[in-house]
């Protein structure tokens, strides 16, 4: 299939829809880090002792850890130096519903598409809106409250339930666990803190919206996620950025811990700004994303859909340790321009009768590069354990890559596991079927895709699976047909 | 001191004696060779686990051999290991026994192919033969290959002439005895079929002994244009022995190479296939069964370059473990830039027959082309209890039809060797060796 220059530099060109700035004066720390810059962001949370020693461990214990080096990404070193570690809107005493909230901001997220007002009666949707680093509005708190269900801030946790937070904390993602969780426990600005009591099924599906705002301004969002024996959530992540020309590192931990029973459903659109034509400025971003299923029967689902950044490095994965625990991963990443993607699963399987599923398309357009990069792993207790593994890659252009590193460790003969990649472009035969059929090459191209990421937008919960498609058919806008 | 540091400042300084000891009438450029590999050596030390193409192998019980860098002048004369020979008609015979190239049980007589030693070669300052060798493989692409450069020894040279088309196989069997015990031997093999020729090897190395050896093998082969290579592998040495091969392959246009790898024997071996096409057109095919059995580990790594446009490649790769063997299995295939219709598919199969035996298996796919078909597949599983059963009904014994089901697992790679005798004798030798642990039911 030809791609038409002219279309594609439209596209390159095109303005990032979401690239806007909110002029909020905000109370931001200057560049640099050290224990002094950790203290201050201590003390200006109003965190207790315990916190600050937690983050100053994970600190030194960072100082003694090297880059890592293994990815198939390639960006400037970054200069952990020139970045602001703590930005909050307007610090004023935590506004407590929507009318206290600062008119501008609630501005923003109506050019986002987020009429917060709007959603509580229409999506049914609560939102904990984490403007930069401080949540700015938390809706929905009473009928949760209702449930029993925690919905809030990691400060206000910290503040309110430390003893559920000491004991959950770190203990999945512990400070150790690689360069750039170590950054985050130390440096952690805000985040989400969600706890589902025993028995109970969330009233709603819950919702963040991560939004980076100030200039030079890393993010590095705290999310956990709690669930007690037989409950249920099902919990949203969205994500935009406005225009920048340097580039913001974002490095989010996000833990979830599903007891006997329990059942977590993790969603992600993230559509943040990807950089320029020449790959000037764009997000780099490095997450660290880990569900325990720690009780039996418990069920962990991560669903993916990753269209913006420069730099995506991400793997959630799933720790498979009670007996008939379920892991699944379900992914969709576009890179164009020159983006960059090295994103994948670890599925560990533990627990007897354990099961993983793995589902990553990967669509690759312009320059931009996808790579898969996944663990499966059978420990000599994971008895009949299974797990299933589908990567599929899609080229668009000739001058795209895409990369497919899968880690299989088996150490049990009953566990059966099945693992099948592929490679390709759009298919001519489908192409020139759907042509002749009346459809025009882009709609048919288009459809092509949709099939093709079909799996896993099904797994998406319905507001975020007319979105997903919305935001894939904008991002190849023009590098196809 | 850590074990490698030692080990590569042991390794130094004996290679450096090696050269020095070797008598000076052997060609002062590879002399030159030699010393540069030393150098190469000394940048690179031994590979370890931090490594990415070494991270579930370690090197640490090799090393602890601490096996001696000596050559074997033993010349065998007799027929004592005339039963090793492939049956039936070769087209020549090259024979070595721990290392050396033995003579009178060779049979280097063979219209239109040139077949010669490097040992001789060296000898006879055959610069004409001399100068093909490493330019497939470099100084080394590791620690072990560097070593091999610097001190190799013997091998085989084998050149087939253009256009001829051979019947019968090439048989290059390598033979371990008791005397081998406690040393390193480095064979470097050549092999080059001209313009349109056509030629079977069979490549083999065997043990007469239990005794731990090592086996430090390069292999360089290069089919110009139109030539046809099939290639039979057998790594069938003594149960102590270490074993390292790395296979540096080039395709010209329209070349194409079929190789079928079998891995039974040693404690430790690790074989790596690196092919490359030079031009548009050529195709490669290669399949491989590896067992890995009690205290054994196997490793297999192939390295498939597509760097041109148009060329076809096809890995199919089946392992059985048992006991408490372990496999690694690692699949790369680059397809570049440039390499637009480019076609390679990949296949790795394992099954595993007890609960102490472990794989890692690694397939790897690294697209740069987007008019590509590509695509790579990884079981891991034990034998079905429904085809089990079925055999049970049937009035088989357990042990039978389990048997029956490891070598129907194994059939479509043993298949490859194409000989009725040396598959009816790789397909007793499987049977054998799996016998005892289907016993049980794992």
């Amino acid at each position: 299939m030809s791609v038409p220059e002219q279309q594609m530099d439209e596209l390159v060109r095109s303005e990032y829809k979401q690239g806007f700035i909110t002029p909020i004066e905000s109370d931001t720390l200057p560049p640099g880090l050290d224990e002094g810059v950790i203290r201050a962001i201590s003390e200006k949370k109003g965190e207790p002792e315990w916190m600050l020693e937690k983050r100053l461990v994970a600190y030194r214990h960072w100082l003694t850890m090297p880059e890592p080096q293994w990815s198939s990404l390639h960006h400037p070193p970054i200069d952990f130096q020139s970045i602001s570690y703590f930005s909050s809107p307007r610090p004023k005493d935590g506004p407590k519903n929507l009318d206290e909230v600062d008119p501008e901001l609630l501005e923003t997220y109506e050019k986002l598409g987020i009429p917060i007002d709007e959603q509580k009666a229409l999506a049914g949707v609560a939102v904990d809106a984490v403007f930069d680093s401080v949540s700015v509005a938390t809706t929905f708190r009473k009928p949760l409250a209702e449930a029993g269900v925690l919905f809030c801030s990691m400060s206000e946790a910290i503040r309110e339930y430390p003893d559920l937070v000491r004991q959950y904390l770190g203990k999945v993602v512990p400070h150790k666990d690689n360069y750039f969780a170590a950054l985050n426990s130390a440096v952690f600005s805000d985040g989400t803190f969600v706890y589902i009591p025993r028995g109970v099924r969330c009233p709603m599906e819950l919702s963040t919206y991560f939004r980076i705002n100030e200039a030079k301004t890393g993010q590095f969002e705290r999310t956990l996620i709690v669930a007690e024996a037989g409950s249920h959530v099902s919990y949203l992540e969205g994500c935009t950025a406005p225009m920048r020309d340097e580039n913001q590192l974002h490095a989010a931990v996000v833990e979830l811990v599903a007891l006997e029973d329990a059942r977590i459903k993790y969603s992600t659109v993230q559509n943040w700004y990807p950089g320029d034509a020449q790959g000037r400025g764009g997000i780099y971003n490095f997450v660290t994303k880990r569900g325990d299923c720690r009780g039996d029967r418990s069920h962990i689902s991560w669903t993916q859909v990753e269209t913006g950044s420069a730099i995506t490095w991400k793997y959630p994965s799933c720790i498979l340790r009670g007996k008939d625990s379920v892991g699944e991963f379900y992914s969709v990443a576009v890179t164009k321009g020159r983006q960059q993607a090295d994103t994948g699963t670890k599925m560990i399987h533990i627990g007897e009768n354990t099961r993983s599923t793995i589902v990553s398309k990967g669509i690759s357009a312009m320059q931009g590069s996808n790579a898969y990069r996944g663990l499966v792993r059978m420990t000599t207790g994971a008895e009949n354990a299974r797990n299933h593994t589908q990567c599929d890659s899609l080229l668009i252009g000739d001058r795209c890559s895409a990369h497919t590193y899968p880690y299989i460790e088996v150490k049990n003969p009953t566990a059966t596991v099945e693992h099948e990649a592929t490679t390709s472009k759009v298919g001519e035969d489908q192409l020139f079927y759907c042509r002749q059929r009346g459809l025009s090459e882009e709609d048919a191209v288009s459809m092509i895709i949709n099939g093709f990421c079909k799996e896993v937008f099904k797994e998406l919960p319905m507001e975020f699976a007319v979105e997903a498609q919305k935001l894939l058919a904008v991002s190849l806008e023009g590098a196809v047909g | 001191m850590t074990l490698q540091s030692q080990a590569v400042s042991d390794f130094q300084k004996a290679t450096q004696h090696y050269i020095a000891g070797l008598p000076l009438d052997r060609g002062a450029w590879l002399t030159d060779h030699r010393w540069s590999a030393v150098t190469r050596f000394s940048d690179l030390g031994f590979p370890d686990k931090r490594q990415e193409a070494w991270r579930y192998t370690s090197i640490e019980g090799l090393l602890k051999q601490g096996f001696v860098t000596s050559d074997s002048d033993m010349e065998v004369v007799g027929t004592e290991f005339e039963h090793h020979f492939l049956d039936g008609p070769t087209a020549g015979r090259v024979v070595f026994v721990d290392g050396a190239f033995q003579p009178s049980l060779s049979d280097t007589h063979v219209p239109g192919v040139r077949i010669n030693n490097l040992r001789s070669a060296m000898e006879t300052s055959d610069l004409e033969t001399l100068k093909s060798v490493g330019t497939l493989s470099g100084p080394g692409t590791h620690g072990f290959s560097a070593l091999n450069m610097a001190t190799m020894r013997d091998g085989a040279l084998i050149r087939v002439s253009a256009g001829l088309r051979l019947d019968a196989p090439i048989d290059l069997v390598s033979i371990s005895t008791s005397s081998a015990s406690g040393r390193a031997m480095r064979p470097r093999h050549l092999i080059v079929l001209e313009q349109d020729a056509e030629a079977t090897l069979v490549e083999r190395y065997l043990s007469t002994s239990d005794n731990a050896y090592f086996t430090n093998l390069v292999c360089e082969v290069l089919l110009e244009e139109r030539a046809s290579l099939v290639h039979q592998r057998v790594q069938q040495e003594s149960p102590s022995a270490y074993h390292l091969a790395d296979l540096h392959i080039e395709l010209q246009a329209d070349a194409s190479y079929r190789g079928v790898n079998l891995a039974i024997g040693g404690a430790w071996s690790r074989t790596k296939i690196g092919n490359s096409f030079a031009a548009p057109g050529a195709s490669c095919e290669l399949h491989g069964l590896y067992l890995a059995g009690e205290g054994q580990l196997v490793d297999f790594h192939l390295d498939v370059d597509h760097g041109v446009p148009g060329c076809d490649s096809r890995e199919n790769f089946r392992g059985i473990l048992y006991g408490n063997g372990r496999a690694v299995f690692d699949g790369r295939i680059l397809v570049q830039k440039q390499a637009q219709k480019s076609s390679a598919h990949l296949s790795n199969a394992n099954l595993m027959l007890s609960r102490r035996a472990e794989i890692d298996t690694k397939p790897q796919l690294e697209i740069l082309a987007d008019d590509v078909m590509c695509s790579h597949g990884t079981t891991v599983g034990q034998i079905d209890p429904q085809a089990l059963f079925y055999l049970r009904s049937r009035g088989l014994s357990e042990e039978r039809a389990r048997r029956l089901l490891c070598l129907g697992f194994a059939s479509e790679i043993l298949e490859q060797f194409e000989s009725g005798s040396l598959q009816d004798h790789l397909a007793e030798l499987i049977q054998q060796k799996i016998g005892s642990e289907t016993k049980g039911a794992s």
